[in-house]
């Protein structure tokens, strides 16, 4: 069940980052796939960090290395 | 009168097409009126009426006929009205009705033929008192007829027919009125706004905000002043929102701030500001806003006496304060004097950029600040300062955080190289110092020397709480490179747009609530500050999507690592859009922006187009927007 994607927030969020940086229509979807995809990485990343520790559960060690590696990964 | 035999009559008229909800009790009361309305306008009846009575006297004790006998004895007869054919049909229709249905037929005949010949004569309805015997059958048709053509009109509940004649006969009114009464609206008091008083006030505001300037930040001030402080150049977004200030401000303060330059020029600040800026500050800051055209260059030497006027305004009450706790600030007020000169280089820089604040505690709070991360990294006797300091920044953090926010905010936003380096190590000193942990800031001081920040929330999220991450490095490095853009893109803005101000204004707040001491910063302030917080998603999206893309147990701190990931996430995805519109000659992201993006992530390969990503993970609303669907008939959705 998932949300409905934030679109004028997505908007925000790049006008306060690139205030002179405008949105084609509908480019909000995009974005908000982009975001979806980074977060499904970011995930896989920790799941598979947390497996090799072999805990059940996500630790904050566990994301952080993830997100180092996927940050870095999405930089484009 | 009321018997239970009326009940019945009354339920028998009902099965007519009325009468769900009456209650038996109400309904031989109700029986007994509709019986007594019609009775008395039966002029012409009463003689046959009080004749019929008696004809069945067989029948139940309170017959109908009693009832009108007795109705017709004690009831002012009332002329007969012929308003319409039908009404007058209705009520003798209804009440034969009743009759019929539930009296033996001859008391029935005895009346009906009453009735009926009423009704058969109704051009000649006063007029004719001849009876007539017709047929039971034909009395109920024409019964059924009058009911059903009274059922559009009639209002009432039970016996609706009868009760919305009688109503029609005798008060024609209430009925109606009642309803439309229930309809009618309360009539709209709009006061339309005086835009003259709203300006006046609007001003009045703002003169009352400088006044107060020491003071909470008024709601208005802060986003007036937001607004203006908020520009990325300083003084030139000034120039643009100073639509209320009085220029005969700037001429007093100009004056004044000339009368001070001298003193300025010093840099004794902090001891300086103590003195002349108590009086200045006004002056200044509303100078600050007057001056409008002035270019950078020519007010660099009047920033540096306005920031200085502020610094000392602001430091005013900071040294002040530190005065006030002689034990704890022996150290700290030799040292911020003796440092006043070391401290000159960031404050010629940060002064350009405090010439933009309008609050001068907050200034006094940063410049404490500077003074006491410098007395931490260069003294080494932090332990014993530091929580003082701390204490007292803590005392006028509270009050102006709001402030603090705009003036860290223009601070990084500023893009004069001065304003950059001191700003940078100014937000990097503030931001530690709020955050109240020395060895981050040490760690951020040396990290970033040089380097320039962008934002202040950037440093905050991840030179202080993200340095475990090694990518603060990197970080500092990216946001090196990217801070010529970011400076030509805030130098491009002659114009103060409002996205401009607000986002500025909202990425400042965002900083406020962050530090501890924010806590007790007055609940205006924090409320407004969420108003004008920087948009971010909202948490409990980036959680369920997280969750559901993990599929496993999260602890719970995970999150907030996540949302940090996910606004530098973001910040990367608006540069890299901004470089690659920008590569194309164009100033609007458009579809082929973001999928160049997708496919340097990764993303997209030549194996797996954007579309197919789109109808994955897309809900088929968005899907339908995106793609564009061909339809028979030559149609394609959505239409170009």
């Amino acid at each position: 069940m998932k949300r409905a994607a934030p679109r004028s927030t997505l908007r925000g969020l790049i006008k306060k980052h690139k205030p002179r940086l405008r949105l084609a229509t509908n480019m909000e979807f995009l974005v908000h796939l982009n975001f979806l995809l980074f977060l499904h990485r970011l995930a896989e990343e920790a799941r598979i960090n947390a497996f090799e520790s072999k805990s059940k559960i996500i630790k904050l060690e566990h994301v952080i290395s993830a997100a180092k590696i996927t940050l870095k990964k999405s930089r484009g | 009168m009321p018997d239970p035999a009326a009940a019945p009559r009354t339920s028998a008229s009902a099965g007519l097409g009325h009468d769900s909800g009456v209650s038996p009790s109400a309904v031989p009361r109700r029986a007994a009126e509709e019986w007594a309305r019609p009775a008395p306008r039966r002029k012409h009846l009463s003689d046959s009426r009080k004749q019929k009575p008696t004809m069945a006297p067989d029948l139940e004790t309170a017959t109908p006929r009693l009832l009108l006998r007795k109705i017709f004895q004690t009831q002012p007869e009332v002329s007969p009205v012929v308003p319409k054919i039908t009404e007058p049909w209705e009520p003798r229709e209804s009440g034969s009705e009743t009759h019929s249905e539930r009296l033996s037929n001859t008391s029935m005949k005895i009346q009906l033929p009453d009735l009926v010949s009423e009704d058969t004569a109704i051009i000649t309805f006063h007029t004719s008192r001849n009876k007539r015997k017709l047929s039971i059958s034909e009395f109920e048709r024409a019964v059924d007829k009058r009911s059903s053509q009274n059922l559009a009109k009639s209002m009432s509940d039970d016996k609706s027919s009868t009760r919305s004649l009688q109503a029609s006969f005798s008060t024609p009114v209430p009925p109606n009125t009642i309803e439309k009464r229930g309809l009618l609206r309360r009539p709209k008091n709009r006061k339309t706004v005086n835009v003259d008083s709203f300006e006046g006030g609007v001003e009045q505001n703002l003169l009352q905000i400088k006044d107060a300037e020491n003071y909470l930040v008024d709601s208005q001030a802060v986003s007036m002043i937001g607004t203006t402080v908020m520009m990325n150049d300083t003084k030139i977004a000034l120039n643009n929102t100073e639509l209320f200030v009085q220029p005969q401000l700037s001429e007093k303060s100009q004056g004044r701030l000339s009368a001070l330059e001298p003193q300025l020029l010093a840099r004794n600040v902090l001891e300086r500001g103590s003195r002349a800026f108590n009086t200045a500050e006004p002056e200044s800051q509303k100078e600050h806003l007057a001056s409008n055209v002035d270019p950078e260059e020519e007010m660099v030497p009047e920033d540096h006496e306005d920031s200085a006027l502020d610094h000392a305004d602001r430091s005013g009450p900071a040294s002040v304060g530190k005065a006030g706790s002689p034990p704890r600030d022996h150290q700290d007020y030799a040292q911020q004097s003796s440092y006043a000169e070391q401290v000159s280089g960031l404050v010629s820089g940060i002064t350009e950029l405090q010439s933009n604040m309008e609050y001068s505690e907050k200034l006094g709070e940063k410049l404490r600040k500077q003074t006491t991360s410098h007395i931490n990294e260069k003294r080494q006797a932090r332990t014993p300062v530091t929580p003082v300091e701390e204490e007292v920044m803590i005392e006028d953090a509270e009050n102006q955080n709001s402030g603090k926010d705009v003036v860290e905010f223009p601070e990084n936003a500023g893009a004069r190289r001065l304003s950059r380096q001191s700003s940078a190590a100014f937000t990097r000193y503030s931001e530690p110092t709020r955050k109240k942990s020395i060895e981050p800031v040490e760690q951020t001081v040396d990290m970033d020397d040089g380097a320039v920040v962008e934002d202040t929330s950037e440093l905050e999220e991840h030179k202080t709480e993200e340095e475990e991450l090694s990518e603060d490095g990197a970080k500092s490095e990216e946001l090196s490179m990217e801070m010529p853009a970011f400076v030509h893109a805030m130098a491009d803005q002659v114009s103060l747009s409002l996205s401009t101000p607000r986002s500025l204004k909202m990425a400042v707040p965002k900083l406020s609530p962050k530090p501890p001491p924010a806590k007790q910063a007055p609940k205006k302030n924090r409320t407004e500050q969420r108003r004008k917080r920087e948009p971010a998603l909202p948490s409990s999206l980036v959680k369920k999507i997280f969750r559901h893309y993990v599929k496993m147990p999260v602890a719970r701190d995970v999150f907030k690592v996540v949302e940090k990931c996910s606004e530098q996430y973001f910040k990367q995805l608006s540069n890299d859009l901004e470089a690659y519109t920008k590569h194309a000659g164009r100033k609007t992201v458009e579809r082929a922006d973001l999928e160049l993006l997708m496919r340097r992530q990764g993303l997209v390969t030549d194996e797996m187009p954007l579309n197919v990503l789109i109808e994955r993970h897309l809900p088929l609303e968005y899907r339908k927007l995106l793609i564009p669907v061909a339809t028979s008939g030559n149609k394609v959705i959505p239409s170009k």
